[in-house]
């Protein structure tokens, strides 16, 4: 695995989530700045935008173009993808540590509850990658973030208008925090498990026994269609090639 | 109090409420041009593309007339929300066309920015970490202008702004740069769409003239857009800020009307709102002894704006309000809003109803209440009741009474004002006005308690000690003992801010 680590951190697109944190670095700056008197609720509503813009640029971590030609190598892809969340993290605490020490160093005497707040980007890069991971399998070049930063916009957006009982963005203090957070936690385990089962390696994976046969049965269905191409007309021979072309 | 759904429509104003909810249109647009113009990149068919005929240039100009089809779906929702608005009885006003067109303007904004941005880079992570940025950062800008309405004139340079919430003024008195800003979205768009091309022009090495032709487009649109920024971002004329004191100060500004028992003020445009107030009107005057009528009548309605919020500063609008220009007969304050369903309705059905039973039970005596203290305003607004205003003792009871037996949602409205027991007075109403009545807190749980009752009962006991009840020197303690019902006791929490109050 040591031996992985060079190659990956060489192959990671550095640009887009590096950009996304310093993004929400800046625009939380500016929002939360010294003498703008905001009210508590604004100031979790801007810890979460930036959460938001923080996350965006984490949909384009698993984009590697250079992915079916390392496929051979050593290590599945689980790993190979977990190498890089993994290489991500240092720089995702110290954007996060970042937002926090922004909005208490502004407004000091704020009760910010940090840890269960820290739930909520924790689940939601969760939630980003598995986005991504299961987008890889859609777009083009395995370029999932493609798929993912949109995903990950309408569902944040949909998040903010879910109703009170089975909100996310519950504020601080609120009789729905508790209830709000045990959903992000549960939403950032399905989300790792989402992502595990995105990431299993193509090549080791093994098909339930009835999709087998199907596969073996369609496999030679083709093979005697083919055949009766080869013995009929030209004409015919021409169109099975088209068709397969 | 927010412009919502729930009112009927002020259509120089509704039509600025179609701008936000556009602006989804318009990221879906950035999104979606972008990944349009990258897809051959995506799909490794570059090379294919360019043995067609079509040049990129014209490539990229097909991408930004792709938008416009979007830009047509935006401004037809924005024509069929305003000609369903207009058909709503009892909606004032006429929509501005430049505003109408801003939401449109924000599609076309939005898809040209996603273009060039394909073209500049060919990375699918630009376009949404531009999206994000742009929406937060005119959400930034917004955040910024807390205070006056205009205070703050920059934040025109923002794409995204929030909207206004303070009951709609005039349509003259609006102030807003609103075809400047669409000529300023339009020139933006346009400097976009014209760098996508000549960035297109350049990577296939067009002839120089093709080229120089984009750029003279382009240079063109950048000097409009900078035109136009710095004339939307121009300060509240000395014209303007005169007409609105005038308008704020002034009451011939406005139109009056006599109907029935009533005379209603309003500004000119609005008079299809005074349909709305009668029957609240008519409501409370049924519920007074005749005789007390015939004393009150001609009771006058008139429309107040929150002219602090509109107006430079809170400090500074003070001067707008001129206690003099009462006369010697207070009006009964409405706003400019009136209120469909809901909670809106709640509000704003409270705030006339309760204002003109106070004008129903006498004019305010220079004479101060029994404890010697003067309720205090419960929110924001810097305004001191300038008399003793008719909301504390028996009489405050007596016209809340009144005004919530005029519907349910006026007793939802009294409901939600009483229930927060921090503050000794409240009124129904952000904008205060100067003629707005301040209601005791514990008077307004005496009307609570008053409505558990059976209504004719309390209103015989009302009528029959109607003299006694209004005066504004009779307790609560005297008024229970005449109807029969045990005043609220007096919660010893309200004493925290502005003293005892009632």
């Amino acid at each position: 695995m040591p031996a992985l680590l060079v190659p990956t951190a060489r192959a990671v697109g550095w640009a887009a989530p590096l950009a996304g944190f310093a993004l929400s670095l800046g625009l939380l700056a500016l929002a939360v700045r010294p003498g703008l008197e905001l009210p508590a609720g604004r100031l979790v509503l801007w810890l979460r935008l930036a959460m938001t813009v923080g996350a965006l640029g984490c949909a384009f971590l698993l984009d590697d173009p250079s992915e079916p030609t390392t496929e051979g190598v050593a290590g599945s892809l689980l790993l190979r993808r977990s190498l890089r969340v993994a290489l991500l993290l240092p720089a995702t605490a110290a954007w996060w540590v970042g937002v926090v020490w922004r909005v208490q160093a502004v407004h000091p005497g704020l009760p910010l509850p940090v840890a269960a707040l820290t739930l909520e980007p924790a689940a939601l890069l969760a939630v980003t990658v598995a986005l991504a991971a299961a987008g890889s399998r859609l777009a083009p070049e395995r370029r999932g973030g493609v798929v993912a930063a949109p995903a990950l916009l309408a569902l944040t957006s949909a998040a903010f208008l879910l109703p009170a009982r089975v909100a996310l963005y519950a504020q601080p203090g609120s009789a729905a925090w508790d209830g709000a957070h045990r959903r992000w936690a549960l939403l950032g385990g399905l989300a790792l498990a989402a992502f595990a089962a995105a990431s299993r390696d193509p090549a080791h994976r093994r098909l339930p026994s009835w999709l087998r046969s199907l596969a073996h049965w369609r496999t030679r269905g083709r093979a005697a269609r083919a055949e009766a191409g080869r013995s009929g007309s030209p004409d015919a021979a021409g169109r099975v090639e088209r068709s397969v072309g | 109090m927010a412009l919502g759904r729930g009112t009927v429509p002020v259509l120089h104003y509704a039509d600025i409420a179609t701008q936000f909810p556009l602006a989804p249109l318009a990221a879906a647009a950035l999104l979606a041009t972008n990944l349009a113009v990258l897809r051959p990149h995506r799909d490794g068919a570059v090379d294919l593309y360019g043995a067609t005929r079509l040049s990129l240039a014209r490539r990229t100009l097909a991408h930004l007339l792709s938008v416009l089809p979007l830009a047509a779906l935006g401004a037809v929702l924005v024509v069929a929300d305003l000609a369903w608005l207009a058909g709503v009885p009892g909606s004032v006003g006429a929509p501005h066309i430049a505003e109408a067109a801003t939401g449109p303007a924000l599609i076309v904004l939005g898809g040209w920015l996603g273009v060039l941005l394909g073209r500049v880079w060919r990375s699918v992570a630009v376009a949404p970490l531009v999206l994000v940025g742009l929406a937060l950062g005119s959400l930034t800008l917004a955040d910024l202008y807390i205070g006056g309405h205009d205070r703050r004139s920059w934040v025109w340079l923002g794409t995204l702004l929030r909207p206004v919430t303070i009951d709609p003024p005039p349509a003259t008195l609006l102030g807003r740069p609103a075809t400047w800003h669409l000529v300023y979205l339009l020139g933006a768009a346009v400097v976009l769409g014209a760098l996508a091309v000549w960035r297109s022009q350049a990577q296939a090495r067009v002839r120089r003239r093709a080229q120089a032709v984009t750029v003279a487009v382009v240079v063109a649109a950048l000097a409009v857009t900078s035109g136009a920024a710095v004339v939307q971002t121009r300060p509240t004329s000395a014209a303007l800020a005169t007409r609105r004191a005038a308008a704020a100060s002034d009451p011939a500004q406005q139109v009056c009307q006599r109907r029935g028992p009533a005379v209603y003020c309003v500004y000119p445009g609005f008079e299809p709102q005074i349909g709305l107030w009668e029957p609240t009107v008519r409501a409370v005057l049924a519920g007074v002894p005749p005789a007390a009528t015939a004393r009150a009548v001609p009771v006058t309605v008139a429309q107040r704006i929150g002219w602090p919020r509109l107006f430079e500063d809170e400090g500074e609008a003070g001067s707008a309000f001129d206690p003099s220009r009462a006369g010697d007969r207070l009006v009964a304050p409405v706003g400019t809003i009136w209120g469909r369903d809901g909670q809106a309705l709640a509000a704003t059905q409270a705030r006339l109803a309760s204002n003109v039973a106070a004008r129903v039970i006498g004019p305010p005596d220079r004479v101060l209440e029994p404890d010697g203290e003067q309720p205090k305003p419960s929110s924001g607004a810097a305004l001191e009741p300038t008399d003793p205003t008719p909301g504390c003792g028996a009489r405050a009871v007596v016209a809340l009474w009144l005004a919530a037996r005029v519907s349910p949602h006026v007793a939802v409205g009294l409901r939600q004002q009483v229930t927060d027991p921090r503050f000794p007075t409240f009124t129904f109403v952000n904008d205060v006005d100067v003629d707005d009545v301040w209601w005791g807190e514990r008077a307004g749980r005496f009307a609570l308690a008053l409505l558990e009752r059976p209504g004719d009962q309390v209103a015989q006991a009302l009528w029959r000690n109607w003299d006694l009840l209004t005066s504004p020197t009779t307790t609560l303690e005297r008024l229970g003992e005449l109807v029969g019902v045990q005043p609220p006791p007096r919660q010893g929490a309200t004493s925290e801010i502005g003293g005892p109050g009632c």
